[in-house]
């Protein structure tokens, strides 16, 4: 076999171990709308939470998908996981798999999940593999298939961005910034103030021709320690799992659905720093520069495959909308109407 | 003379007006090129050698030229040791410099400064594989729990 065809023979493979699964067991198929495509996912059944996550984007529309992707895991299917077939040296630093990685196929293994994201762009297939999905690490059950809707979304013209957005009628803004940065609390507290919610952790962001947010998860994660501020979002908590959770993981679309939104247009870039210098929040221009140290590191550190296109995309982005710095005060219940003020201030 | 290259496909950057944002992608270090490093940055992208890069910034410094000069091995320096930039012994500098009195003023007024962020480090996978179950797969690594 040439080494060129390694990643088609490995998929052809591990798809057939898919479809033996799938004919053995009750897997689930769905079609979402994300990002305006019709997106089909193909799953076992210990992953609900994915279904879960995913479920405000459930479409009814009798459409062809152009993009699938099939996830399963060994604990509940019938045949295992082939060996894969490269050596321990051809992981990378983000998971990537080395010689499977070409104009048509991405591979990259997540070391904190163990599983394998592995994407054909040429046929618009993907698979999603876990050891046992029952115990899957929180971040994979707060947002499910990350490396492979970033493969899906570099391919569409789109980006896939570690931030929040919320919003409102005016459009909405998208907080980056790196973890403990409030990122989640603001995004949150913007929530419970009202405002449209399309995400805490990441989006999907297409820039051209006027830049415009699409959620992907109907999640949350907060810090136990800041959930005291947030009673109202108490029927959302996930059920605790015996995986060790140093955050609570909330499904908003059942008790918040009427606040989710599939997309808005993108009306500025905020980067929250926890300055506790006041009382007050406030919102302040901030260089195109500031932004892009905030988006673009974390994006790209958790991404597998993410790199120059990744940042050049972000670079650009920063500089097609106005961007703020976020200066979060001691009284949080201003932190939300801050965010509705450099949404106004974005739009004069 | 000898030039320097920018060690892409390692590194990339992006320049703006006020800072040029660095990162690099096999440790996850990013890094704000600010001041005066800004223009050394710029002809650093024109693959400008050393010296070529030392004199735009000293031929019409008059009294500061060997502080601007120390300025500018400094910050060339760091970035090596940072692995942003790679000295090409062999290669001919390809890029073209003015020197001018502005940009002599500028690294007075501003020198040149590169800050350094590693807090996305934790996030890659910067050690070797150890364990394997039985069919080959990678064990979990607690600390990618992310």
């Amino acid at each position: 076999m040439n080494a060129g065809d390694e990643p088609l023979a490995f998929f052809e493979r591990a798809e057939a171990t898919f479809r033996e699964g799938a004919a053995a067991g009750n897997f689930e198929r769905r079609t979402y709308r994300i990002a305006e495509q019709p997106i089909e996912l193909v799953a076992g059944p210990a992953y609900d939470f994915a279904a879960t996550a995913l479920t405000h984007l459930v479409s009814n529309d009798a459409v062809a998908p152009s993009f699938r992707i099939l996830a399963w895991d060994d604990a509940s299917s019938s045949k295992s996981m082939p060996a894969p077939p490269w050596s321990t040296d051809a992981y990378g630093v983000r998971g990537e798999i080395e010689g499977f990685n070409d104009d048509r196929f991405r591979t990259a293994y997540d070391h904190g999940a163990n599983s394998l994201s592995m994407i054909d762009l040429e046929r618009g297939i993907a698979l999603f593999w876990m050891r046992d999905a029952a115990h899957a690490p929180q971040p994979d059950r707060a947002t499910p298939f990350r490396t492979i809707f970033h493969w899906w979304a570099e391919a569409n013209d789109s980006l896939f961005v570690h931030g929040a957005a919320v919003g409102s009628d005016a459009g909405a803004v998208l907080i980056a910034g790196a973890g403990g940065a409030g990122k989640s609390n603001t995004a949150l507290l913007s929530l419970s103030e009202g405002l449209f919610y399309l995400g805490d952790d990441y989006c999907l962001v297409r820039p051209d021709p006027i830049p415009r947010v699409f959620s992907l998860y109907a999640t949350a994660k907060c810090a136990a320690k800041d959930f005291v501020r947030f009673p109202a979002l108490e029927s959302a908590v996930a059920p605790s799992t015996d995986e060790p959770e140093p955050k609570r993981l909330l499904y908003l679309a059942k008790e918040f659905g009427e606040q989710l939104r599939d997309s808005l247009p993108l009306r500025a870039i905020l980067v929250p720093h926890v300055t506790l210098a006041s009382d007050e929040t406030i919102a302040v221009p901030t260089s195109s520069a500031d932004a892009l140290k905030a988006l673009a590191p974390s994006t790209i550190s958790q991404l597998t495959g993410a790199g120059a296109e990744t940042f050049h995309g972000l670079a650009a982005l920063v500089r097609q909308v106005p961007c703020f710095r976020l200066s979060l005060g001691r009284d949080s219940t201003k932190i939300a109407g801050a965010v509705r003020k450099a949404i106004e201030q974005a739009n004069e | 003379m000898s030039s320097y290259r920018i060690n892409s496909p390692a590194v990339i950057h992006q320049i703006f007006e006020t800072e040029v944002v660095v990162v690099n992608l096999e440790n996850g270090s990013y890094y704000s090129v600010e001041g005066a490093g800004i223009d050394i940055w710029r002809l650093l992208e024109q693959r400008c050698g050393r010296e070529m890069i030392v004199a735009a910034f000293t031929r019409h410094a008059n009294g500061s030229a060997e502080t601007n000069e120390t300025q500018v091995r400094a910050f060339l320096d760091e970035a090596v040791a940072e692995g942003l930039i790679v000295p090409e012994a062999d290669a001919p500098s390809s890029g073209t410099t003015q020197p001018s009195l502005a940009l002599a003023e500028r690294i007075q007024s501003n020198p040149p400064r590169l800050h350094k962020f590693t807090d996305m480090r934790d996030l890659l996978l910067l050690d070797p594989i150890h364990e394997l179950d039985e069919a080959g797969w990678p064990l979990r690594n607690q600390s990618l729990g992310r």
